[in-house]
């Protein structure tokens, strides 16, 4: 997996901006072909140095299908200066009333094979909270007519937490979603940044144990449905787990374009600097990005590991990994503590966390993260 | 040498905010002491601490020399006093080394509670108090009506009081005018056996201790030996001089009525006790002067670094600051919760709160405190008699046969409005009542016999929010008296924290005992496990709280590969869980340590 790369590409335009929101974007939409421009030729320039074949690629945002089609070519016709799989995974992220059946047909010639509906609710009093431009019938039509396209491989986000709403509110959400038959889901609980606008409302979400309720029945209504959980947040029908995300939570590497992109490639992280004028200007060269990159300590990269392996149902090999801590016997009776709690569960030597574990996952990663000694 | 006819010596008393500091700035600005461009910022102050508080801890003492109208020079002695009941004894030294006093009022808000104590301890002191109305810049000043509070109130003729804006500089030399006028000249016999007060003193890395004195008859110079009659101990004078805004003076030899300081290669703070008589070794006075007291601790508290690591720190720093604090005490111990610290001896609760602070502060220290104690003494059912002021040493009940505690004689002067709340307090901390007088017709004195440790808590919180901080308070030791005492215990999990025990009234326990695990139900953070906090009394269970378990803490966005942020989060807060004090199974903040100790917010 690690001989194979992924792409991010981050369109940072928004029709609104949501009040939840803290990724990066503009709803001036005036420079979409400066940027597309600068895209492009950071893609070209970044082909250059990373030659390992691309078996993912996402474009993410913002709300990519506010470029036009035209646009799009445009950036995929740069991206052919990188060595894609034929049967990589190519996802777009959709916002519902942002594209029709015209644009999805486009979108599916270009060579897009996996949509992610940002449907976040099924209830207008919730969407019209969060800010969205949408209606939940909008989702519903939104996902007749990419069907229609062709498209068979959708994910849709949901978030709960939401304000004063139910367990009963966010099933209502879940069930609407699932009757739109899609292949992956992604339930978000609302996590609202100092930043914006929606943290004054922060104490009028659903209390703790409302949102415990949301997750774990969702969880239920889910596997009845025959969508496997294999993270923390994301479901999927056999086979159709988001290969570019797992990508995230695997350490496998991966490039971004774009204002706010990140990346990791090469043992280093790295971000392009969130400021569309900037990146017009001129946007950053990988090689000079990598420079100015600190390669991860060791610590650091044992971290990430492991925060990162307990988001998955897969869990972690505990033993091995507690091999590579200077003191792994104290990790591993800490880990070990979890199970007969219920947080934690162990098959065949590989550690994972359970829903309820998955709930607090905070709160027991800053714990095992102290036992490791990191 | 300086005829006594041209020295003045004075002190300056005032309400926080009232001016003093800005005050003495303009004085030592007016005669030639500072220039101007130098002074940052009251200048006499020179603690961090006090700079930000606004309030004088140690006191100071710095010369002037002022010129007169008519062309005489006269010799002033400023010396400064701290402002609180727990430095008590050090204000009342300071005031006897003083002829006289300015009584700085703020004109917008005239006579204020602490004023009072500090004036009427200047008025037992025989001082001549000079007032000094200030602020007139402000537009809500209203100068004849402080006028009339002060000659009510303190009892002083205000006719002729200069009335002043220290912050402009207006009037301000009218002060000076005032000083040379209505203070009196010391009147110390030149040719008698030399009798000096030490009024403070501090520690200097490379000198030794520096003693301020006073001296009252007779002279000092370089190479006497001279005696410290309280402690008994003898030291040669190795020099003396006076004390200039920026630094030490060095001169030959100090007279009758003069205020200067020597330097005897003199080890620690503790030998040079504030109050004690200088003497000559050969030619001795034959009586001190009254009023020496040894400053005793009389709270006590075990004082922890929040990170464990730091204990040869916080050792080192209380070190430094003992040695510039001959009141503070301290003695290594252990608890099971908090691990190494110190148990430490204060003053009073003041003293106890800038030493903390001063730690925390110029020592970069994060510390936990447990509740504050004072000293019982135990009868045993042995017959033995014991003292005991950490809750970890109280015997079990069965083997005491009587407890005693011990009382203070507070006195307490409010606006007569605030009577019935502070009756009410006074009451509810185990009070008896002895008598009230009124001061004036709006304006009471009253004297109570209150437990020590129902005023080490919040008492002066208390009394602070029922009388809008119009109350001054004051208390001296009196006696010990039988008590029905309990130890508390605090139990997480099932487990006794011995940090968090005290002593308590019996009558006390329970309302004690319900806030405190309310308290430490809101505070401490909501873990994986529920957790039962409880109160309990030898093995008895008088209060239950719990701590729910946490339902739901989780970073459900991983969105983009912005892992870094995800890793920030987690990392800070692993970190905080790094400050966290494992008790078994239970983690607990430096932060519910010390909201245990506030019960009244």
């Amino acid at each position: 997996m690690n001989n194979t790369l992924g792409l991010y590409l981050h369109i940072p335009f928004c029709l609104r901006k949501c009040g939840y929101c803290d990724f990066y974007s503009v709803t001036d939409r005036t420079r979409t072909d400066a940027f597309v421009d600068s895209l492009c030729a950071q893609i070209r320039g970044a082909a250059q140095i990373a030659k390992e074949p691309v078996d993912t690629v996402f474009f993410g945002g913002g709300t990519p299908s506010l470029l036009s089609v035209k646009q799009l070519e445009r950036v995929f016709c740069a991206l052919t200066a990188f060595s894609i799989a034929p049967d990589a995974e190519i996802s777009m992220e959709v916002n519902p009333a942002t594209a029709n059946e015209a644009a999805f047909r486009a979108y599916r010639a270009l060579g897009v094979n996996r949509l992610s509906i940002g449907m976040q609710s099924a209830s207008d009093r919730e969407l019209k909270w969060l800010s969205r431009v949408h209606s939940a019938a909008d989702t519903v039509k939104t996902v007749r007519e990419l069907t229609r396209a062709g498209f068979d491989n959708f994910n849709l986000d949901l978030i709960y937490g939401l304000k004063e709403q139910t367990a009963r509110d966010f099933e209502a959400s879940v069930c609407a979603a699932l009757e739109l038959c899609p292949t992956h889901l992604s339930l978000y609980a609302l996590t609202l940044s100092e930043t914006v606008p929606l943290y004054a409302e922060r104490a009028r979400l659903s209390p703790d144990e409302v949102q415990e309720t949301q997750y774990l029945r969702a969880c239920e209504r889910l596997r009845e449905a025959g969508m496997a959980q294999y993270e923390i947040s994301n479901f999927a029908s056999p086979g159709f787990a988001c290969a570019h995300n797992l990508k995230y939570w695997t350490r496998a590497p991966y490039l971004g374009f774009g204002p706010g992109a990140s990346s990791f490639y090469s043992g280093r992280r790295f971000e392009i600097a969130p400021d569309l004028d900037a990146y017009c200007g001129k946007p950053p060269g990988l090689e000079e990005l990598l420079e100015r990159a600190p390669a991860l300590s060791e610590t650091d990269a044992l971290t990430e590991e492991l925060i990162l392996a307990l988001r998955l149902t897969r869990g972690i090999d505990a033993r091995a990994y507690a091999g590579k801590l200077k003191d792994g016997r104290r990790f591993l009776s800490e880990l070990d503590g979890l199970i007969p709690a219920g947080f934690a569960a162990e098959t065949d030597g590989r550690v994972r966390l359970t829903q309820n574990g998955f709930l607090v996952s905070n709160e027991i990663l800053a714990r095992l993260l102290c036992a490791a000694g990191l | 040498m300086t005829n006594q006819d041209h020295i003045r010596n004075f002190s300056i008393i005032a309400h926080i905010d009232h001016g003093k500091s800005t005050l003495a700035d303009r004085l030592l600005e007016l005669t030639g002491a500072v220039e101007k461009r130098e002074m940052t910022a009251q200048v006499l102050d020179d603690m961090e601490l006090e700079r930000e508080r606004g309030i004088t801890i140690k006191s100071r003492a710095v010369r002037l020399s002022y010129t007169d109208p008519s062309g005489e020079t006269y010799e002033l002695n400023l010396i400064d006093t701290p402002g609180h009941v727990d430095f008590n004894y050090e204000v009342s030294r300071s005031l006897s080394a003083c002829e006289g006093a300015l009584l700085v009022v703020d004109a917008t808000q005239g006579i204020q509670a602490q004023t009072l104590a500090n004036a009427y301890l200047a008025v037992d002191q025989d001082l001549e108090i000079v007032p000094v109305i200030n602020k007139i810049d402000l537009a809500a000043a209203n100068v004849e009506k402080v006028k009339d509070e002060i000659e009510t109130v303190v009892g002083v003729d205000a006719s002729m009081a200069p009335a002043i804006s220290a912050k402009t500089g207006e009037n301000v030399p009218a002060v000076l005018d005032a000083i040379v006028r209505f203070i009196p000249p010391p009147k110390g016999d030149p040719d008698a056996p030399a009798k000096a007060l030490i009024f403070d003193a501090v520690y200097d890395a490379y000198r030794g201790v520096i003693v301020y004195f006073r001296i009252f008859d007779g002279s000092l110079k370089v190479g006497d030996t001279v005696r410290l009659m309280a402690c008994g101990t003898t030291y040669e004078i190795l020099e003396l001089g006076h004390m200039e805004p920026f630094g030490l003076a060095p001169c030959k030899e100090l007279f009758a009525g003069e205020v200067g300081y020597f330097t005897a290669s003199i080890k620690t703070l503790s030998d040079a006790r504030v109050g004690d008589t200088i003497t000559l070794e050969n030619r001795p006075t034959d009586a001190p002067l009254s009023g020496f007291r040894a400053a005793l601790p009389v709270v006590f508290s075990g004082v922890y670094p929040a990170d464990g690591a730091r204990y040869p720190d916080l050792r080192d720093a209380l070190e430094k600051l003992r040695l510039n604090d001959a009141a503070l005490s301290f003695e290594a111990e252990t608890s099971a919760a908090l691990g190494f610290g110190f148990r430490c001896g204060f003053l009073g609760l003041l003293h106890m709160e800038i030493v903390l602070e001063r730690l925390e502060r110029e020592f970069s220290l994060n510390l936990i405190t447990t509740a504050p104690s004072v000293i019982y003494e135990l009868k045993l059912t042995n017959g033995e008699t014991i003292h005991v002021d950490n809750p970890a040493d109280y015997p079990s009940a069965d083997r005491i046969a009587e407890a005693y505690e011990p009382v203070v004689k507070a006195s307490i002067i409010t606006p007569a409005e605030y009577v019935g709340g502070i009756m009410d307090l006074c009451q509810d901390r185990r009070g008896v009542f002895k008598d009230m007088k009124y001061l004036s017709a709006d304006r009471a004195e009253l004297h109570y016999l209150l437990p020590l440790n129902e005023i080490v808590y919040d008492f002066f919180d208390a009394l602070k929010s029922r009388t809008r901080g119009y109350a001054s308070f004051d208390y001296e030791r009196a006696d010990y008296q039988k008590s029905d005492l309990v130890k508390l215990d605090i139990l997480l999990n099932g487990e006794s924290v011995d940090a968090l025990s005290f002593i308590v009234h019996s009558e006390k326990a329970y309302p004690r005992a319900r806030r405190i695990v309310e308290k430490l139900k809101e505070n401490i953070p909501r873990q994986l496990f529920e957790i039962p906090v409880q109160a309990a009394i030898g093995g008895r269970v008088i209060a239950r709280e719990t701590v729910r378990a946490l339902r739901k803490d989780v970073l459900a966005k991983c969105y983009g590969g912005d892992i870094t942020r995800k890793k920030k989060l987690l990392e800070k807060q692993k970190e905080g869980k790094k400050k966290m004090r494992s008790l078994g199974t239970v983690e607990v903040s430096p932060e519910a340590f010390m909201a245990v100790l506030k019960l009244d917010e």
